[in-house]
């Protein structure tokens, strides 16, 4: 079990670089008269949460929580003087972002008379990971250099994935799967290089390790092929098929910077082998910043690597709630 | 030689012969002329029955058929619009009651009653209760049990609120007991006394669409323990007693005369449906077939029926495979 601040800077960090905004945004009216707002930003699975917002006089406002899997929650309240509050119960919700939105509802009218929705996130006392202590080689690489990770996975663990990617990126540009050694050791050099066409780009960057055990791959967990296979096609292959092969017992991540490319006098490293041997290609912060960019990378879509890691946070997290259940 | 007897008695025998002849014929045209009869008179009856365009989703095993009773202001003519009047529903149609009736390949009938609040969609683009899509029309209604709840149906019959009206007067009217004088203001339904009443058409009408009476006890205007907000219990009840006072074919056929032009039908549903549909619905009742989908109603301004684990299990039997709706 982490520490309560490790687990809110874990938290806080996967939601910040992964781009899916602050705990909970603010509200906004999709259409008509209608706003929402979650009472607290410590929302907790298991507990009523409080919601506030107007709707038209003279509707109901229909509550309803949405998180990746579907509906978990639903609620009503009068409108009254333009304003509602309104609880729901979040006993079956689960960790991970979620949806309000507010429905207001004329007595003989079908549509919605005004709709907004307001994003939040649904924590979880029962942190469904072992965190993973990972160490990395150094803090800074230059693009084309390496950078080694390791991490010790849990007892039982019997697979392990190592990702590295830039922070707003939505793809990885290293991905390996590893088997853990019998005292759960992993580790992998990761070149700072383009693979499969992502290129890793200058700036801040993440080294994810995922430790999991096979023989309890996600969709047995789930106890649902069909949602299992619908959640896994949300994500990309990597993601998909890591969850599809495991079940995540253990995660962490390292930060890292990745600097200009250093200038080659002499013949430049053979780049897209993920396990080049080049101790000097791990350079100094004052060696990167002295160097102009040499490689040329195109900048992949922004988007974010962590939102990757907290999508297997979420899945694990209903996995365990389903398994629990069963 | 032959008898001269016998000569004589051949002319007889072949007159009686000539006579039963002319007899079976003669009953044999009246028979077809009754055949003919009731044929046109049952191809009338429905022909008096309006036509509603249905892209029906289907059910697979047996036949699956759709009832509404629709809350339409708009159909309804003379005193009736003005004692039904409501500013808020003054346009459109909903459903007031959202019944399945199933009857397998075998011949087993069930009645299905789904709350009209019933909230589908959450989540979705088109969230709404259930009994609203009517306001899209027969085919909306359709596409959102298939849609949303996954259920298939193979046809749909719309009935008035007159067609009740109609319906229970041709029956003779129906009984109902309460505990006590009972009154629901926006039913327009008072029953002044405890006891048995007998309730003709218009008083039927108001007691199925009450969903807020009150029972004076000791006093005081108080809710019944057992009020049904759903309408199923009054409904079925209702039902239940025309079904058994329909008993003969005069009845049938006057119930249908009055009742039929308030009754819209899909196109698909002809005669045989039609005979088919009645006698499901009349054995469902008849057996106590009949179940309501539970759900969690909320006491809001505005009644919102949320479902519950206990309403996909009670609408699980009735799920198509064609539809892939779920709550």
């Amino acid at each position: 079990m982490l520490s309560s601040r490790a687990r809110a800077t874990s938290l806080a960090a996967l939601l910040a670089v992964g781009g899916l905004g602050a705990l909970a945004t603010p509200a906004h009216a999709a259409e008509g008269r209608a706003t929402i707002a979650t009472g607290t930003d410590d929302v907790w699975v298991g507990d009523k949460l409080d919601l506030s917002g107007t709707c038209s006089s003279g509707t109901t406002a229909v509550i309803t929580i949405e998180q990746e899997e579907g509906v978990v929650a639903l609620g009503s309240a009068n409108v009254t003087g333009g304003a509602f509050k309104a609880t729901v119960d979040l006993k079956k919700a689960y960790f991970g972002p979620a949806t309000a939105s507010v429905d207001c509802l004329a007595y003989g009218v079908e549509k919605p008379v005004a709709h907004a929705t307001t994003d939040f996130f649904i924590d979880d006392e029962d942190w469904p990971f072992e965190e993973l202590e990972v160490a990395i080689s150094q803090q800074k690489v230059a693009l084309g250099g390496t950078l080694t990770v390791s991490a010790t996975c849990p007892e039982g663990s019997d697979v392990a994935a190592i990702l590295a990617g830039n922070e707003k990126a939505d793809e990885a540009f290293f991905e390996q799967e590893v088997t853990p050694a019998s005292s759960g050791a992993v580790s992998a050099r990761i070149k700072i290089a383009a693979t499969d066409g992502v290129e890793p780009e200058v700036g801040d960057a993440l080294a994810v390790v995922v430790c999991g055990d096979d023989d309890m791959p996600m969709p047995q967990l789930l106890g649902d092929k069909a949602a299992a296979g619908k959640l896994l096609a949300d994500e990309e292959p990597m993601t998909a098929m890591a969850l599809e092969e495991m079940f995540p017992t253990a995660l962490g991540m390292a930060e890292f910077t990745i600097t200009p490319a250093v200038a080659a006098p002499s013949a430049p490293t053979a780049p897209g082998t993920g396990t080049a041997t080049a101790p000097a290609a791990a350079p100094s912060s004052t060696r990167a910043a002295s160097a102009a960019p040499q490689l040329a990378y195109t900048g992949s879509e922004p988007a974010p690597l962590a939102a990757i890691a907290l999508a297997m946070i979420a899945a694990g997290g209903v996995a365990i709630r389903r398994a629990r259940r069963a | 030689m032959p008898h001269p007897v016998t000569s004589l008695d051949a002319p007889a025998r072949a007159t009686r012969r000539d006579g039963l002849r002319r007899a079976g014929l003669a009953a044999l045209v009246a028979a077809g002329v009754v055949v003919a009869a009731v044929a046109a008179d049952a191809a009338v009856l429905v022909h008096r029955m309006p036509t509603v365009a249905v892209d029906p989703s289907g059910s697979g095993d047996g036949t699956a058929y759709l009832l509404l009773a629709s809350d339409s202001r708009e159909r309804l003519t003379g005193a009736d619009r003005q004692r039904y009047a409501d500013a808020a529903q003054a346009e459109g149609e909903r459903a007031d009651l959202v019944l399945l009736l199933r009857r397998t390949a075998a011949g087993r009938a069930e009645l299905l009653s789904i709350p009209r609040d019933l909230y589908v969609g959450a989540g979705g683009d088109h969230p709404h209760r259930l009994g609203l899509a009517l306001e899209g029309g027969a085919q909306a209604m359709v596409d959102s049990l298939c849609g949303n709840l996954g259920v298939g149906v193979d046809h749909v019959a719309v009935l008035d609120f007159r067609g009740l009206v109609d319906l229970v007067d041709a029956a003779g009217g129906v009984t109902v007991k309460t505990a006590g004088p009972l009154r629901d203001r926006r039913a327009r339904l008072a029953l002044d006394s405890a006891g048995v009443h007998h309730l003709d058409g218009s008083q039927a009408l108001a007691w199925v669409r009450s969903r807020h009476p009150e029972v004076l006890v000791d006093g005081r205007w108080r809710r019944p323990a057992d009020a049904d907000p759903t309408r199923t219990r009054h409904a079925v009840e209702v039902l239940g007693q025309a079904a058994d006072r329909l008993d003969s074919p005069l009845t049938v056929q006057r119930a249908l005369w009055r009742a039929g032009p308030r009754v819209r039908r899909d196109d698909g549903l002809g005669p045989r449906g039609l005979a088919a549909l009645a006698l499901g619905l009349r054995s469902a009742l008849e057996s106590g077939r009949v179940s309501t989908v539970p759900v969690e109603l909320t006491e809001t301004e505005v009644p919102v029926a949320f479902p519950t684990s206990e309403t996909d299990e009670a609408l699980e039997p009735f799920r198509t495979p064609g539809c892939d709706g779920a709550l």
